[in-house]
């Protein structure tokens, strides 16, 4: 029997004294099924499925729902869920001298047999380390006894797996759920003695999905460029063909504190096929694969008669291209009675339909609508694939204010390929065109409360879409342009918010670098880089120090535009789009703007 | 077929650290996995008709939590109760469920008293000590106002702990008292205080509330 090594209640209460929001902490929700402790025996695989950022932030993560799902349905395999401690109890965990433990039975990581992170993006790269160390676990796969956890990661920033990949034994591209049972059977005959560590990754590598850093070298030439990536095999990625083949989560984990999405996420399509180039998830998540309507609407309500839940939001990346929203909206709301629930369908386009649909889904509630414009100009917006005129925008903003909505977000991107001072000044323009618009529908009282949000971000050119070669701003470019644009929104009532130039360039070098970032990223790590996406807590000379440190310039992975001939450090991956395809959507944007490769 | 429901239920263990909020969400949706119908306001935003009983601080024991929620339903006191802790799977624990005669004062108004059981590790003959203590931090933090009375409980099977009782005002009632007693202030005073003479608080458990009439306390039950 196999002996597990857990925190118990009273060292949990004790640990707990002061600490912020203590119910990250405690587990013990509704929903979660992993195996009791007495359970546990000793062939049944552990897995840690570990999600590097705060709890509330963690837990309305939908991949995170599915895989727990499906290995604690497997008879054989239990998952538990860890999440990164916030600062303060990271200092009391040190402080203390305890590891870092899971959620469900308290079982310090480093008891695991596998522990995968989720990589939703870049800025969590830091936080993964932590989490490992906080485990008692060694950052580096190869310092690692072959007996301890074998670590993963996956999620749309594993998708160019170079900087991550010298702390992770194995690396999963594309959809988890195809391949997390038989990784998990290959572990159990490796736990089992039956194959050792480097057989258990030979073997699991032959699945589609699995890149294994160790397999891998990657050459560099004087310059500094990528002489090669060898073995040149190419890793496909795990793709589950039909969504309707694996069930929606119908009971997922309630977070017992609130979460940054209180409600029941149900994903109806997974795939876009809108193809903006600069956006990575309209990529790497190819092809759409829609749900059937009518299986999606009984499992919706049975995952509302689970949960409870008062609120259901339908997710995709696309929704309005979802032949069956309508349907789904009215049968799921009339299925679910006088029980008051409200739907949210986040990522609409900006159209009627989506005014229709809002009016639908609020019933007389009249919260906010989001709108991304992404450009000012049309001719950015031609540039980015934007498919969107100025004169739906206006016909769409008209239509909403007309049935009485009156607060609205915007969204745009700043910094995008062959952006000139005029486009910068477009944005401006289209922002007060709106506002003024949306005023002019409005009288009185309303007129004078009318306040409208934008958030400007930078971009940031992503490995997989016609902009991975593409060039980042330098900060101060950035800052300029951002400046222009609110030196002409003066008028009180534009509110203004905008993402961090230099935070942009970090995740820039982070998404886009080879394997030599990995010592940046551990370098910077010890210099006290954690939570990098949080405005207030992102250290900029952790990560600066960092570079400098590892003489590793920061612009040769963002100001400099890639050459479209190089070996890119994710040209290892088959994400299912050829590079010719990318490539010609560049070149048309290229030309649209008049600019060169 | 309206009406309303007056639970006590228990929320210790992990749940200790839910706070007043997530509690209510965790209840609410528990209460909607069991299809009880709620009544709920009216308007553009509708919320159920549910109120609970004053906040108690994030990690502190609760034996006596209370709520009022109106159904439209014509769900048995005791079926409900059985209902709702299959949905809570032993999370929070109701232990009584007594329908509310209409036009009964809302609970968090009504509430005026909240007793705690403090544990209290030092021997049986420190007790005056500790009653010192305990009167210190209360002057100390100006909070004598706040607490109706306290008492030592003397208890066999405790050995080598001293169980304190204290009344404590959870709202300020005209011409009675004029403080609110704080609960965590005081322990960490209590604790430091104990600390030097080698004691230590063990743990505090909220073990019931009560509501004055004619100067008698009546739990929130005994008062319908």
């Amino acid at each position: 029997m196999r002996e597990f090594k857990f925190l118990e209640y009273n060292k949990l209460a004790q640990l707990l004294e002061g600490i912020e929001k203590p119910g990250r902490y405690i587990g013990n929700e509704i929903g979660i099924s992993s195996k009791d402790l007495e359970k546990l025996r000793g062939d049944m695989m552990l897995v840690a499925l570990a999600f590097p950022d705060i709890y509330e932030v963690g837990m309305p993560n939908l991949g995170l729902q599915i895989l727990y799902d499906i290995i604690n349905r497997h008879p054989s395999f239990s998952a538990e869920r860890v999440f990164a401690p916030f600062k303060d109890m990271e200092g009391r965990l040190r402080h203390k001298d305890v590891l870092l433990f899971s959620l469900e039975n308290r079982i310090f990581l480093d008891c695991f047999d596998l522990i995968g992170f989720s990589l939703q993006h870049e800025l969590l790269y830091s936080n993964v380390l932590n989490m490992l160390d906080l485990g008692g676990i060694e950052v580096r796969a190869k310092e690692r006894p072959a007996g301890g956890p074998i670590i993963c990661a996956g999620g749309p920033a594993a998708v160019n797996p170079a900087p991550m990949s010298r702390f992770m034994d194995f690396m999963v591209i594309g959809d988890g759920e195809v391949v997390i049972i038989p990784v998990l059977e290959s572990t159990a005959r490796f736990r089992a003695g039956i194959i050792d560590k480097d057989a258990f990754l030979d073997e699991i590598s032959r699945l589609d999905g699995i890149y294994v850093p160790s397999h891998y070298k990657y050459y560099y030439s004087s310059s500094g460029s990528i002489e090669k990536i060898d073995p040149p095999v190419k890793v496909k990625k795990a793709l589950l063909p039909d969504l309707d083949s694996a069930r929606i989560v119908t009971r997922p984990v309630i977070p017992n504190i609130k979460p940054v999405h209180d409600r029941y996420a149900v994903e109806i399509m997974r795939g876009c096929g809108r193809g903006c180039r600069f956006c990575q998830a309209g990529f790497i998540y190819r092809p759409v694969r829609p749900r059937d309507v009518k299986s999606l609407i009984e499992q919706a309500l049975e995952g509302l008669d689970n949960t409870g839940y008062d609120e259901i939001s339908f997710l995709s990346l696309s929704t309005s291209d979802y032949k069956g929203l309508e349907r789904l909206v009215k049968e799921v709301s009339k299925g679910a009675g006088d029980e008051r629930l409200s739907v949210s369908l986040p990522s609409m386009r900006l159209d009627s339909f989506t005014v229709d649909m809002a009016e639908l889904v609020h019933q007389g509630r009249k919260t906010g609508l989001t709108f991304a414009p992404e450009a000012g100009s049309q001719r950015m917006r031609d540039i980015i694939n934007k498919n969107i005129t100025e004169k739906e925008i206006m016909d769409c903003i008209d239509s909403a204010f007309r049935k009485g909505w009156d607060k609205i977000k915007l969204y745009f991107m700043i910094g995008l390929p062959g952006e000139t001072e005029e486009d910068v000044l477009e944005i401006a323009e289209l922002i007060k065109r709106i506002a003024f618009r949306a005023r002019d529908s409005m009288i009185g009282q309303k007129r004078k409360r009318f306040s409208m949000k934008v958030s400007i971000n930078v971009f940031n050119p992503k490995p997989f879409t016609p902009f991975q070669w593409a060039s980042q701003d330098e900060p101060e470019k950035l800052d300029k342009k951002f400046r222009l644009v609110l030196d002409n929104t003066k008028q009180k009532y534009i509110n203004i918010s905008w993402s961090d130039p230099e935070r942009s360039r970090i995740e820039c070098a982070l998404s886009r670098g080879d394997d030599r970032i990995a010592d940046v990223i551990e370098d910077a790590w010890k210099n006290g880089a954690r939570f990098d996406n949080w405005t207030d807590m992102f250290h900029k000379q952790a990560w600066y120090d960092a570079f400098k440190n590892n003489g590793v310039e920061i612009g040769y992975y963002t100001s400099r535009k890639y050459q479209t001939r190089e070996t890119l450090p994710w040209d290892i991956i088959d994400i299912g789009i050829k590079k010719e395809v990318l490539l010609s959507g560049y070149r048309k944007a290229l030309r649209m703007s008049g600019g060169l490769e | 077929m309206e009406k309303t429901i007056r639970f006590r239920f228990i929320k210790k263990g992990e749940q200790k650290y839910l706070s007043h909020l997530d509690m209510i969400n965790m209840m609410v949706r528990a209460l909607r996995r069991a299809k009880v119908k709620m009544k709920y306001s009216s308007g553009f935003n509708p919320r159920p008709r549910i109120s609970f009983s004053p906040p108690i601080p994030l990690g502190i024991d609760s034996l006596a939590e209370y709520a009022d929620v109106t159904v439209t339903d014509p769900v048995k006191e005791k079926e409900f109760l059985v209902l709702l802790n299959s949905e809570l799977g032993g999370r929070m624990k109701l232990i009584g469920a007594i329908e509310v005669p209409p036009g009964t004062k809302n609970l968090m108004s009504q509430v005026d008293i909240a007793s705690y059981l403090i544990r209290v590790r030092g021997r049986s003959e420190e007790k005056t000590v500790v009653l010192d203590c305990m009167k210190g931090c209360l002057k100390d933090l100006d909070l004598e106002e706040a607490v109706h009375d306290m008492e030592i409980i003397r208890s066999i099977a405790d050995r080598g702990n001293i169980l304190i009782r204290l009344h404590a005002f959870v709202r300020a009632l005209a011409g009675r008292n004029a403080k609110v007693f704080k609960v965590r202030g005081f322990l960490e005073c209590l604790g430091t205080a104990l600390a030097g003479r080698n004691m230590g608080v063990e743990s505090i458990i909220k073990e019931e509330l009560f509501i004055l009439e004619k100067n008698k306390k009546l739990t929130p039950f005994e008062v319908l």
